[in-house]
């Protein structure tokens, strides 16, 4: 074998650029002294600018809060007045309050000190409310916000108007039920139910943005604490191209009993939406005559999916009775074990011999037969 | 006729305070719970007008302990849609129950149902 001899004085002059080297290479460039110098100063100038606009946002901040509190106690009193006062005439404002009255700022902590009050009283104080707001000229205020182009204030606006009873507004905010931003959406269909009630619900006819689930519970809860009237339009809203009108219009029917459209309630279970079709077993089970509505939901079931096989088969706990039996029987051989526990309690509480049939079972096939029959059997003793 | 009103919120006490005075009533006017129960010992009010929701002590803790110690009638003031926590106002004693928004002539003639003594047949 032939060695290859290597001279030891090359491989020490031979030193390759590897990222070691490279990098206390630029070790060495930073901590020169005139690159720390610029550094610093940089590193200082940056600090100097975020402390001093820390202060200077700080301060106008407290400016903000101080003015706030001072027009806050200047005014209180002199609206408190106000709003108990019999007066019917022109109000006239105080000479001091003139020029506070064109400030911006001034002019909304007013809108906001009557919008909360009004919204705690009725009859006379109320009326002077508004009365207070009219004279002021802080409906234009309100009124203006519904132009602008920021979310927030465009919410504000709906709101104020809404609670002043501003109803001459109706056509600007109506226009909004169906505006592109979701939360200025919410802001006016709220605004047109606290108005009209139920009436309102005509903006159901128009919406072709969604109204999420949050917003329908928004509006029931509003139409909750409203007098029912009827709601003809309500057919037409179970047909609407909007999903979600749709889905509103179950609910509605479904809270209110509204029987006469359980034709179009019997249509949604085969809408193509699941949601709908969710909604419309609800619906159905609540408003329905329970035998000829059970045999439906059966025959629904054949073609559902999992999901609204589980709110079918939970649904009928409400209305199923012995035709259902043999239906019931096949589904505790279904698959999933949801199913078949689902369909196990609808044949224990709504079949005469429902027990037994499951006991037998769970003699039969303990596995899963007899935990179901044990499930069942303590949730009855409940 | 002394009423003690309790409200957080200085505006409403303040329209309550005006209104009720023009009624010819004195007022003592509190802004929590606690400042309500340090005024009550102190004054003895023959009503109180005390608002569900208030820092420190709610009304309805207010409630319960004057219902414990003294006969003095209660109205308490919820928001609209609480009526969970009205039939509890009520089974705590409450003598009577107005939902923001109120009309202050329906308050007005609740005070006068509650400080007027009853006639004996």
């Amino acid at each position: 074998m032939k060695l290859i001899s290597v001279n030891p004085i090359l491989l020490i002059s031979y030193q390759p650029v590897t990222t070691a080297t490279r990098f206390s290479g630029g070790i060495n460039n930073l901590i020169q002294p005139a690159f720390l110098y610029t550094a610093t100063c940089i590193f200082a100038t940056l600090t100097a600018i975020v402390v001093s606009e820390t202060f200077r946002t700080l301060n106008i901040k407290m400016k903000k809060g101080l003015f706030k509190k001072s027009v806050d106690q200047t005014l209180q009193q002199w609206i408190t007045e106000m709003i108990v006062s019999d007066r019917r005439e022109l109000l006239k404002i105080p000479e001091n309050f003139e020029n506070l009255f064109k400030n911006a700022q001034a002019r909304q902590i007013t809108i906001d000190k009557l919008v909360q009050n009004k919204s705690s009283f009725l009859g006379s104080v109320s009326e002077n409310i508004i009365s207070l707001y009219y004279q002021l000229g802080l409906n234009v205020d309100s009124r203006l916000k519904l132009d602008d182009h920021r979310t927030h204030v465009q919410c504000q606006g709906i709101r104020e108007l809404c609670v002043m009873e501003q109803k001459d507004q109706l056509q600007k905010v109506y226009r909004l039920t169906n505006s592109a931003v979701a939360d200025v959406r919410i802001e006016a269909q709220s605004a047109i139910l606290q108005w009209y009630g139920f009436k309102g619900l005509r903006f159901l006819d128009l919406v072709s943005s969604p109204i999420t689930e949050f917003q329908q519970l928004k509006l029931l809860e509003l139409l909750r604490q409203l007098p029912f009237s009827s709601m003809p339009r309500l057919s037409n809203w179970l047909q609407s191209k909007n999903d979600t009108v749709v889905c509103f219009a179950l609910k509605l029917a479904e809270h209110y009993k509204q029987a006469q459209v359980t034709w179009e309630v019997e249509q949604c279970l085969q809408h193509k939406n699941e949601a709908v079709r969710v909604q419309a077993v609800k619906t159905l089970t609540a408003i329905a005559n329970s035998s000829s509505t059970a045999r439906l939901l059966t025959v629904a079931y054949q073609t559902e999916r999992f999901t609204n096989r589980l709110n079918i088969l939970k649904e009928l706990q409400k209305i199923a009775g012995n035709e259902q039996r043999d239906f019931l029987i096949v589904q505790l051989h279904q698959a999933h074990d949801y199913l078949k526990l689902e369909a196990a309690k609808v044949l224990a509480k709504c079949t005469e011999d429902g027990m037994e049939i499951l006991e037998a079972k769970s003699y039969d096939q303990p596995d899963p037969y007899h935990d179901i029959y044990l499930h069942v059997k303590a949730e009855l003793a409940q | 006729m002394k009423i003690l009103i309790a409200e957080d919120d200085f505006l409403i006490l303040k329209t309550l305070e005006l209104c009720l005075k023009k009624e010819g009533y004195k007022l003592i006017c509190c802004i929590d719970g606690l400042d309500a129960m340090e005024k009550i010992k102190a004054t003895s009010p023959d009503l109180i007008i005390v608002d569900i929701m208030l820092p420190f002590f709610s009304g309805l803790e207010i409630l319960g302990k004057i219902k414990q110690s003294c006969r003095v009638p209660v109205i308490v003031i919820s928001a609209m849609g609480q009526q969970n926590v009205v039939d509890e106002a009520m089974r705590l004693g409450a003598d009577g129950y107005i939902s923001k928004p109120f009309n202050i002539d329906l308050l007005t003639s609740q005070i006068a149902r509650l400080t007027t003594p009853a006639v004996a047949v």
